[in-house]
């Protein structure tokens, strides 16, 4: 068993640095050649606009993952997120509404919390199930005429600018910054990051593990309910397909910012680094006039390359990046289930 | 050892139905794009008030505006998605009359029906350095390209649509397939050709919110209940614009209505889904399925004799409207609503505020058979 120390968390600071070089570059790159992009600075950061629901899921998603688990659930809650909001605008305020939609998305982060920690059922198929009781709510909630054209104070915090800066993106800033808080500064982060490093050790060390883990889904939840709710601001409309959307693009963005797939190692700095990387290089080059496939291909070989050189910068002393991988591999799924062999 | 790998089996069995539950939106409602899916007019469920405008004719010897050649432009054609044979048709059809109207057609869209990407893809238009002269898109939901299409508008960019529209203020004019009124009446009138004016049917639609979908529904029962109040609708099946979906919830229309005359699956997945349903419950003959779809993918049940009519329009003359339409509107010189312009070979069309402003009606519906369905490439 490998050893525990809270320090290998920050073994590779190189990462950061990497992905903020390629951003920078990147939104050279774009300035210079697009003469729409710079936008005289602020016009810039309307360029991912349509990319902040995402980076604000994965917020949530980064949290879980660093725990070694996942939550497929998600981008689901978001959907319905936005169709509660949206529902809920039709007849009351505009605090309310968002009130209730937030309720409703962290009670089903609460739920998925509650039976992976206490029934020790994967989250992967924990997450899955809800996902799909979140849609069917969504649906049946959206019905015939799902609801759109909201009180132009909504729509702020989908379309909104203070002084040129979208507000989706403070929200995305203040969502990032508490969620880096928690992972960075809270002994609520050093348990969670613990866990997902080897959750047997966590356990024995006294942590308690299931309140942890209850509390990590609960958040992945609220702040799933927040990205729903600046779809329903940005698009002026709940649409009880509109998260799902987003869900595989934000696991994208963990990973390429450095989380661990199987939990215990990554920094949330980094993913934010990975969002705004991502985000202006699917507009940017969408602008440059390359077509979606390009772009969606550029995403794929980006996420490969990225894998490839972190892992073999943290393999530097083993034989090979297969051998680590599947030692990895090996550690994820043995240790979790000690007892019989039913073959 | 078996640990490792019921862990992974599970694994790859959690993340293939993930896969399938993301594919659920896109593919599905590609294979539906054919009947406008899942999309268009918000404002069409509050359509039959008024009576629609003529579809484009022809024979019409009306006149109006003459669409015609002018400096040369860039027309981006945005639909759903990329790689579907009905939107190139649409495209083929439209590079058919661009050189004989000084346009270049650029046909550009996401990997995947999604929303999100579509309005990326509308966005970067936008922002290229080569904007184009006009957006016509097919948007995959009636919301979430408006923002997208509100910034094409305030960089001068002129905004039409086709197939599927969104909110009516974010574009200037709407090319509608077919009247929602005439393709009910054409649907129900072959069901009566067929199997007389009493009995019941079902319809396959994609799913509960799919405008298009609804107001088809909606023109169905009306002209059912006006014309013939014998024929009774048993019921309303949702297919999710999938094909294995579709027929699970065709084999439960049949199997809770034992005397169903005839199934009415009205999305382009839903067509064939009914008509496997059809087959292996074994009512070939027994039970007529008339739908809306494109030809192409349900040749052979016209030739096995299970599908007993089939409706969609021409999508290849369809894109070259697009192209008319896209030349007037750089020009300047549509017709406002009501008023009628001539677009070439299709003849003269009409702008019209039913059922949403400033729309255009291409055609009525056309109707495939084991006969023409030859003639057809999409």
């Amino acid at each position: 068993m490998t050893a525990i120390s809270l320090g290998q968390r920050r073994r590779l600071p190189a990462w950061g640095a990497i992905l903020g070089a390629l951003l920078v570059l990147e939104l050279g790159y774009f300035s210079v050649t697009n003469r729409n992009f710079f936008g005289g600075g602020t016009g810039m950061l309307t360029q991912i606009e349509l990319f902040i629901p995402t980076g604000i899921l994965a917020m949530g998603l980064a949290l879980v993952i660093l725990t070694g688990n996942i939550d497929l659930s998600a981008g689901a809650i978001a959907s319905l997120s936005s169709v509660v909001v949206g529902t809920q605008l039709e007849s009351g305020t505009v605090i309310g509404a968002i009130v209730v939609a937030l309720v409703v998305s962290t009670v089903i982060g609460l739920v998925n919390g509650l039976i992976v920690a206490h029934l020790g059922i994967d989250s992967l198929l924990v997450t899955l199930a809800t996902q799909f009781i979140a849609s069917s709510l969504a649906v049946s909630l959206a019905g015939d005429n799902p609801p759109q054209d909201f009180a132009s104070l909504f729509l702020t915090l989908g379309r909104g600018t203070v002084a040129g800066v979208p507000v989706a993106l403070l929200i995305f800033a203040v969502v990032a910054a508490v969620v880096a808080l928690l992972v960075g500064r809270s002994r609520f982060g050093r348990r969670l990051v613990l866990i997902g490093h080897n959750a047997e050790a966590a356990r024995y060390s006294g942590i308690r593990v299931a309140r942890t883990t209850v509390g990590v889904f609960t958040v992945s939840g609220l702040i799933a309910g927040i990205a729903g709710i600046v779809l329903a601001a940005y698009f002026n409309a709940g649409r009880s397909d509109s998260g799902m959307a987003l869900l595989l693009p934000a696991i994208t963005c963990v990973v390429l910012g450095g989380v661990d797939i199987f939990g215990g190692k990554g920094r949330v700095g980094e993913v934010v680094v990975a969002v705004l990387l991502l985000g202006f290089l699917t507009q940017g080059l969408l602008n440059s006039g390359f077509s979606s496939l390009a772009t969606t291909m550029v995403t794929g070989l980006l996420l490969i390359v990225a894998l490839v050189v972190k892992i073999a910068f943290e393999v530097r002393s083993d034989p090979s990046v297969l051998a680590s991988t599947a030692d990895r591999l090996r550690r994820r799924f043995a240790p979790r289930r000690p007892a019989a062999d039913h073959g | 050892m078996s640990h490792h790998l019921n862990r992974a089996g599970v694994l790859a069995v959690a993340m293939a139905a993930l896969g399938l539950a993301a594919a659920g939106c896109s593919s599905g409602s590609a294979a539906s794009t054919t009947t406008s899916s899942s999309a268009s007019g918000a404002s069409a469920a509050s359509a039959s008030s008024t009576a629609d405008s003529p579809a484009c004719d022809a024979s019409a010897t009306g006149g109006g505006v003459k669409i015609a050649s002018g400096k040369p432009i860039t027309v981006a054609i945005v639909p759903k998605l990329l790689g579907l044979p009905v939107f190139e048709a649409n495209v083929k059809g439209a590079k058919q009359v661009a050189s004989s109207l000084n346009v270049t057609v650029d046909y550009t869209a996401s990997v995947k029906a999604s929303g999100a990407d579509q309005a990326q893809v509308i966005q970067g238009l936008v922002n290229s350095n080569n904007p184009p002269d006009v957006i016509a898109y097919s948007a995959n939901d009636p919301t979430s390209i408006v923002p997208a299409l509100q910034a094409a508008k305030a960089k001068g960019i002129k905004v039409i649509g086709f197939d599927s529209d969104v909110t009516a203020s974010a574009r200037s004019y709407f090319i509608q397939d077919t009247s929602y009124e005439a393709m009910g009446k054409a649907l129900i009138d072959a069901v009566v050709a067929k199997n007389g004016k009493t009995g019941s049917v079902a319809i396959l639609s994609s799913t509960k919110d799919a405008t298009v979908q609804n107001a088809w529904i909606d023109a169905m029962k009306s002209y059912m209940s006006s014309t013939y109040p014998d024929l009774k609708l048993a019921g309303i099946a949702y297919g999710q614009s999938n094909q294995a979906t579709s027929q699970s919830q065709a084999t439960n229309l049949i199997n809770s209505h034992p005397d169903l005359k005839a199934l009415i699956p009205i999305d382009g997945a839903a067509v064939p889904g009914a008509l496997a349903a059809v087959k292996s419950q074994g009512l070939v003959g027994k039970l007529s399925v008339f739908g809306i779809g494109d030809p192409n993918p349900n040749r052979q049940y016209f030739a096995d004799g299970s599908l007993t009519g089939l409706f969609l329009w021409d999508e290849v003359k369809q894109g070259q409207l697009i192209a008319y339409v896209a030349r007037g509107a750089a020009d300047g010189t549509m017709p406002a609503a009501v008023g009628t312009f001539v677009a070439g070979d299709i003849g003269t069309c009409t702008v019209g505020n039913s059922p949403a402003a400033n729309t255009i009606i291409f055609s009525k519906p056309l109707e495939f058979t084991k006969e023409n369905y030859l003639k057809y490439d999409f």
